[in-house]
């Protein structure tokens, strides 16, 4: 994936928002980020392979 | 409904078909396949009465014709009397159900059931209505140890020992070989090497079989409490494995299989990370021990127990696999140069999430934040610094707002959100729904205009209309907010005799209140007070409401905190009665945190009694007077307004509020009722101390020495005495003759007294 690629905040909320869901339960801010941060690496290696 | 054809001679068909003729009409009432018993008895009486002939004859006669129709008439024979059975459609035949097309058929019943043994496997998805007891067996090997059953013979020892034997249970080592070689079945033809290894007998195990073969003895088993520290090495050489299986297939095709086999849980994330080129080289020889171990076949068998304990690793708290996962994401490998723009900073996202959240964790929670906030699906709700899916909100009617709006109006005063929870919903912290619960209700509440977000972090209290207002209405926020703008302005020293990093540290502020701040108990939300106090927790949060304890009275005082918005300046309002009661102008207080959020402790010295007149405010007459005070409090004697050392003060007017926002108008008026008149009559010149100013000003409103010192700077009618530091002159603009005229009559009457100014 290129870089010019990824617009942070505007992909992958679809994903953030499953992972909210199968949490179960409100999630702090700073997790939040966390766990976004973590999608869009996600995003990179499965576009790389 | 045909008849039936009869066989026989002429005379058998013609009395056959009497018989059944005879028979249906007794069954006519039958169902079409029901069975219509008649013995031959009653057969030949009835025809031999009818037909005036010998029953014993008609009898054999009837016999022999419906016996050449055996396919209709079903001969029985019970204790010698003889009976016919048929039915209304024939031949009499069993009723069979057909059942192929049922439900249950259909439905549940699979075409090759399993076996019973391993009705294990059968899962269900769906959970029954009521919880039954199921049945729980228990190994041979544990009710032989309890002596529910008798011991095995030695033979049956050795046996046990045999790939291939399969004891139930997992627990004890004799069955580990066994339970192995059932996956080794399976796996044979894959895995053929490592199948060997496991089939062989391993150095220990005719050992063990050796003693296990000992009838009198207990097996020899090492308790399960050992396995586990197998189980780390076994886990981290699979997980190496499996990083090392893609560059060096030919050295790990035989173990990777079936390790993977074992545990896939673990070996799956870790798969999806190509591993960097040192950590093959370092982890090929782990992988050649772990062949060996494996190789073993007692240690072979914590493979089950291995499943059992990463399971048990997937089932611990958030924080461990989050632990996990940043160390997992620390070592992970670096990913290509991807940059990602916030607004003017490139951020490097192969970096690790705890580096990038370490130096752009503010700037990537904003830009998260904003981006949640204007997303068009609105697929994440926010409260706070909480988030959830919309999906997963709970809904809340106007009916469930009537009734929390009712409920906080009739406690009288801002409610906990887990009080309305528990209170109006009976739903308790320990449920599992409690936390989404309570974010529904937040995010709900806090898009109603008949509701204000008053609590702090730790705390979400809510407000509603129709609540009463905490603290004085004799001054309104739109003038508090005007009047203490001089804060936002920047005029603001209250952190010279206390730093910030004290407060923060300590929790604890001290000040000195004014005549202003004691009368209305109002204090301006001054930095080191802001310092001191929470932050407001929404963006469009306008104040909080705390709660005031005071440990030296037992008493508890709401006070709420309105925050500085625009131009307009912050302040904490609600602490009057408790100013009035217990404390005088020039008081020092202590202002405290607690444990709680929203709890704060204010405490002041006390001393014994002391008598003096100090300045008060005569609400009825709108005018300043001294008047005897007794107080216990610890004082400022440079801020105290007693009468022995600021007598002009009783000459102030008690301006009007709106006047009082004008921080001009109330200089001139301080310098003129308070000042030391140094000029002439006609040419009047005011002289009068920074101190003394500082404590007549805030007489009438509050005001830091900075802004004092502005407003004397701003206007040529201010000039500072050259001579005495510290000291400033006030020369009034010249007034407007007639005027001049009018006051000097009234001196010149001799009637001029202070009264006449109000």
């Amino acid at each position: 994936m290129e870089a010019r690629t990824i617009i942070y905040g505007e992909m992958a909320l679809d994903r953030l928002a499953q992972w909210l869901h199968a949490t179960g339960e409100p999630q702090d801010l700073e997790v939040v980020v966390r766990r976004y941060l973590e999608i869009l690496r996600e995003l990179v290696v499965e576009e790389q392979q | 409904m045909s008849a039936p054809t009869f066989n026989g001679t002429a005379e058998q068909q013609h009395l056959a078909a009497e018989v059944f003729r005879l028979m249906t009409a007794q069954g006519a009432m039958f169902a079409a396949d029901a069975p219509i018993t008649q013995t031959l008895t009653n057969l030949a009486d009835f025809l031999a009465a009818q037909q005036q002939r010998d029953s014993g004859k008609g009898a054999q006669e009837i016999d022999a014709a419906l016996q050449e129709n055996a396919q209709i008439f079903a001969r029985q024979e019970d204790d010698g009397e003889i009976s016919y059975v048929t039915s209304r459609q024939g031949a009499y035949q069993e009723r069979r159900e057909d059942r192929s097309h049922s439900f249950r058929e259909r439905l549940y019943e699979p075409e090759e059931p399993l076996p019973v043994d391993d009705i294990s496997v059968v899962v269900s998805t769906s959970r029954p209505a009521l919880t039954t007891v199921e049945p729980v067996f228990i190994s041979d090997y544990w009710q032989q140890q309890a002596g529910l059953l008798p011991m095995p013979p030695a033979e049956e020892g050795e046996a046990a020992a045999e790939p291939g034997f399969a004891p139930t249970g997992w627990s004890a080592p004799e069955s580990a070989p066994s339970a192995f070689a059932e996956a080794e079945a399976a796996e044979e033809e894959q895995v053929p090497a490592f199948s060997e290894r496991a089939a062989a007998p391993a150095p220990g195990v005719p050992e063990q079989a050796e003693a296990e073969a000992a009838p009198a003895e207990p097996v020899p088993t090492p308790p399960p409490m050992e396995v586990p520290p197998v189980e780390p090495t076994f886990i981290e050489v699979e997980a190496e494995a499996e990083a090392v299986a893609e560059p060096e297939p030919e050295e790990t095709e035989e173990v990777v299989p079936a390790v993977m086999e074992a545990t896939p849980e673990v070996a799956t994330p870790i798969a999806t990370e190509p591993a960097p080129p040192e950590e093959t080289t370092e982890a090929t020889p782990e992988v050649e021990e772990a062949a060996e171990v494996v190789g073993e076949a007692t240690e072979v068998a914590a493979a089950e127990a291995e499943e059992e304990i990463v399971e048990a690793v997937e089932a611990e708290p958030a924080e461990a696999v989050s632990e996990a996962e940043e160390v997992a994401a620390a070592e992970a490998v670096e990913l290509p140069e991807t940059m990602i723009k916030l607004n003017d900073t490139s951020i490097n996202l192969g970096q690790p999430v705890p580096q990038l959240m370490a130096e752009h964790g503010k700037e990537l929670a904003a830009a998260l934040v904003n981006s949640i906030d204007k997303d068009p699906l609105q697929q994440i709700a926010r409260f706070g610094r909480d988030f959830f899916t919309t999906s997963d909100l709970v809904n809340l009617g106007k009916n469930d707002l009537r009734r929390i709006r009712e409920y906080i109006v009739e406690v009288g005063e801002p409610v906990l959100d887990t009080a309305i929870i528990a209170d109006l919903y009976y739903n308790s912290p320990r449920q599992s729904s409690f936390e989404g619960f309570r974010f529904s209700l937040n995010y709900r509440l806090s898009r109603e205009k008949d509701f204000d977000f008053v609590g702090v972090d730790g705390a979400y209290l809510w407000s509603a209309r129709g609540l009463p207002t905490i603290g004085s209405k004799r001054v309104k926020a739109g003038e508090m907010g005007q009047i203490t703008s001089y804060l936002v302005e920047g005029y603001d020293d209250s952190l010279e005799q206390q730093s910030a990093e004290a407060i923060e540290e300590t929790g604890v502020l001290n000040r000195k209140l004014t005549f202003f701040e004691w009368e209305y108990g109002v204090l301006p939300l001054d930095t080191s007070l802001a310092t001191l106090l929470p932050k407001p927790l929404l963006d469009s949060q306008r104040s909080v409401v705390l709660r005031f304890e005071s440990p030296q009275h037992y008493t508890t005082h709401p006070v709420e905190v309105r925050y500085p918005t625009g131009n307009r300046g912050g302040w904490l309002q609600g602490l009057e009665e408790f100013f009035h009661e217990h404390l005088i102008p020039g008081a020092l207080i202590t202002l405290a945190r607690t444990e709680e959020p929203n709890v704060f402790t204010i405490t002041y010295e006390e001393m014994e009694g002391t008598e003096d007149r100090i300045l008060t405010l005569d609400e009825k007459k709108n005018k300043f007077a001294f008047a005897n005070v007794t107080y216990t409090c610890e004082v400022d004697t440079d801020q105290f307004p007693s009468q022995q050392k600021f007598g002009k003060f009783k000459n102030l007017k008690s301006l009007p509020m709106n006047e009082r926002r004008k921080g001009d108008v109330v200089l001139q008026h301080v310098f003129v009722a308070t000042g030391e008149q140094v000029g002439t009559r006609s040419d009047p010149l005011y002289w009068m101390s920074l101190d003394d100013l500082y404590v007549a000003f805030n007489v009438l409103r509050p005001a830091a020495r900075p802004y004092l010192e502005s407003l004397l700077a701003s206007d040529d009618i201010f000039s500072p005495d050259e001579s005495t530091p510290g000291t400033y002159y006030y020369k009034p603009e010249p007034e407007p003759e007639d005027e001049e005229e009018e006051e000097e009559d009234i001196l010149m009457s001799g009637t001029y007294d202070d009264e006449d100014e109000y």
